[in-house]
């Protein structure tokens, strides 16, 4: 019943992509946390969510974290839109009013 | 001669700490009256303890006995001694004479007992080989019997630590649980008020006995009749998120001294959630749904706010909706975060539902509640009191195929007179 998480990294010329696929909660947070990338200063990283099947509030947090990191730490942030479902999740939060959230990878 | 040891109350104690009287019978020690039978050519061979007015066999090969009177002679004579004690014909030795096992049916000729002597000294019983004739023992196979019961020894020390570790296991976990539940008590209103018309009642359903849990809700008067209904999800779990849950529940309260607007209120909360923190607390998010609660000439006013907490549930004539949503980031994320607010109409009869997202995302087997589920509990509640509706969301909580992963929470208001 439950998706697997996947998580797949790729880097280019200061542009770091991490797609996240399948189902981000409470027991999958760890998994994605012990790959998340640091990026250096003027980088950007790109947190791919379109196959990104569910997402609860520990998934969340782990967006919220990135935001002030990424603020702190002087990188920028982006997020490429998940499906409607996760979407929702994320309007709940208002995350679009404080992070670049885009359809396309392409569009960075 | 005096049958009964200097240290026999300590002796008894240490009985009663091995914990091994009436337990079941046991390979461990079958093995080794098996073995010592076999290697000294015995009918008989027991691994006895002495009790206050009893000799019980913890293992008896060759005799359908479970245990005997404390008569002097044998195993009682025993553990009189540093060790072993040797008796080759008790028909004739003045020592055993008496014995009912000698003088009885079983006419025992030969017996040999080595003290079981725990590490503190005290012999509780023996390990002993038995004959219907009478023998001699050499000082080599006496040295063996000691040895064998050194095993015997050696095996009840290994499950009295064993049994030790468990019960300070135990012990830690029931002070853990008893500390989280004071802490855990201190963060939630004792009791829900009363409020005119209305009625209120919660749930709570923590994911861990020994953790707090970072959810809580609060209700309280702020003046003119009206009424705060609060309810909030911390991230993280432990005593971090408790100093944040008191700190989030608190500032709620304070805020609603100097203001009734839920805006301000989330924004002060907001703002406590950084200021002066910097270096003594990790970092925490918070979301927070705060309704304000006005009486009209019939039902009240509501006015919901939340901090990227989900919408409230309306449950209306036996169906149920979602309430329309009144965002703003959750609090405790960044500075800038402004919130939006929404009103609501309830009339007589109405049941609105606060919940956090551990409840929603509760898995009933293997598949998510979400906001579905729960409506789906609610549904057909007809006039039915708070009380009423906690039950039923209660009931959706339990069974063997759920999996409450996070805490949850929901409070939930009715308005009477439907």
């Amino acid at each position: 019943m439950y998706e697997p998480l996947k998580v797949e990294l790729d880097r280019q010329d200061g542009t770091i992509r991490l797609a996240v696929a399948g189902e981000l909660d409470l027991a999958t947070v760890p998994e994605l946390e012990a790959q998340l990338p640091v990026p250096a200063p003027g980088e950007t990283l790109v947190m791919d969510l379109r196959e990104l099947a569910f997402i609860d509030s520990s998934g969340i947090r782990v967006l919220m974290r990135l935001d002030t990191d990424s603020r702190d730490q002087g990188w920028a942030l982006v997020v490429v839109r998940p499906r409607a479902n996760v979407q929702r999740v994320l309007d709940l939060v208002r995350l679009g009013e404080r992070v670049r959230l885009v359809d396309e990878p392409s569009e960075v | 001669m005096n049958d009964v040891p200097e240290d026999e109350p300590e002796r008894l104690a240490a009985i009663r700490r091995y914990d091994v009287l009436d337990t079941p019978r046991d390979g461990a020690f079958d093995r080794i009256t098996a073995l010592a039978a076999k290697h000294f050519d015995v009918p008989i061979a027991i691994v006895s303890i002495v009790d206050r007015d009893r000799i019980w066999f913890k293992s008896h090969h060759g005799i359908d006995v479970e245990e005997i009177g404390r008569d002097p002679g044998l195993c009682a004579s025993a553990i009189l001694q540093d060790g072993p004690w040797v008796v080759e014909d008790a028909a004739v030795d003045p020592r055993t004479l008496a014995n009912p096992l000698v003088a009885g049916e079983l006419g025992l000729r030969f017996y040999a007992g080595a003290p079981l002597t725990t590490l503190d000294g005290h012999n509780l019983g023996t390990l002993c080989v038995i004959d219907q004739q009478p023998r001699q023992i050499s000082d080599e196979e006496t040295r063996t019997l000691s040895d064998m019961a050194a095993i015997v020894m050696d095996e009840l020390e290994l499950r009295l630590r064993s049994r030790q570790v468990i019960d300070r296991e135990l012990e830690l976990r029931e002070q853990a649980e008893s500390m989280a539940r004071s802490l855990q008590a201190s963060l939630l209103p004792p009791v829900l008020p009363a409020i005119e018309g209305a009625e209120v009642a919660a749930l709570y359903r923590p994911a861990s006995k020994s953790e707090v849990g970072g959810d809580f809700y609060d209700v309280f008067e702020v003046g003119n009749g009206c009424w705060a209904l609060v309810i909030g999800d911390v991230s993280g779990k432990g005593a971090d998120a408790a100093a944040v849950t008191a700190l989030a529940r608190h500032a709620v309260r304070t805020a609603f001294l100097t203001s009734t607007d839920p805006t301000e209120v989330l924004t002060t909360l907001n703002r406590a959630m950084f200021v002066g923190l910097e270096g003594t607390l990790p970092r925490h998010h918070c979301t927070v749904g705060v309704v304000l609660i006005h009486p009209e000439e019939e039902g009240f006013t509501a006015t919901l706010a939340a901090a990227g907490h989900p919408p409230p549930l309306l449950a209306r004539d036996g169906a149920v909706q979602e309430c329309p949503e009144a965002g703003g980031p959750p609090v405790g994320w960044h500075g800038d975060a402004t919130f939006g607010t929404a009103k609501l109409q309830l009339r007589p009869g109405d049941g609105l539902v606060l919940y956090t997202d551990g409840l929603s995302e509760t898995r009933v087997d293997g598949r998510l509640l979400d906001t579905v589920g729960i409506a789906a509990a609610l549904e057909g509640a007809q006039d039915e009191s708070a009380s009423q509706l906690v039950e039923r969301l209660a009931a959706t909580l339990k069974g063997e195929d759920v999996d409450v992963r996070d805490d949850a929470a929901a409070l939930v208001m009715t308005v009477s007179g439907g």
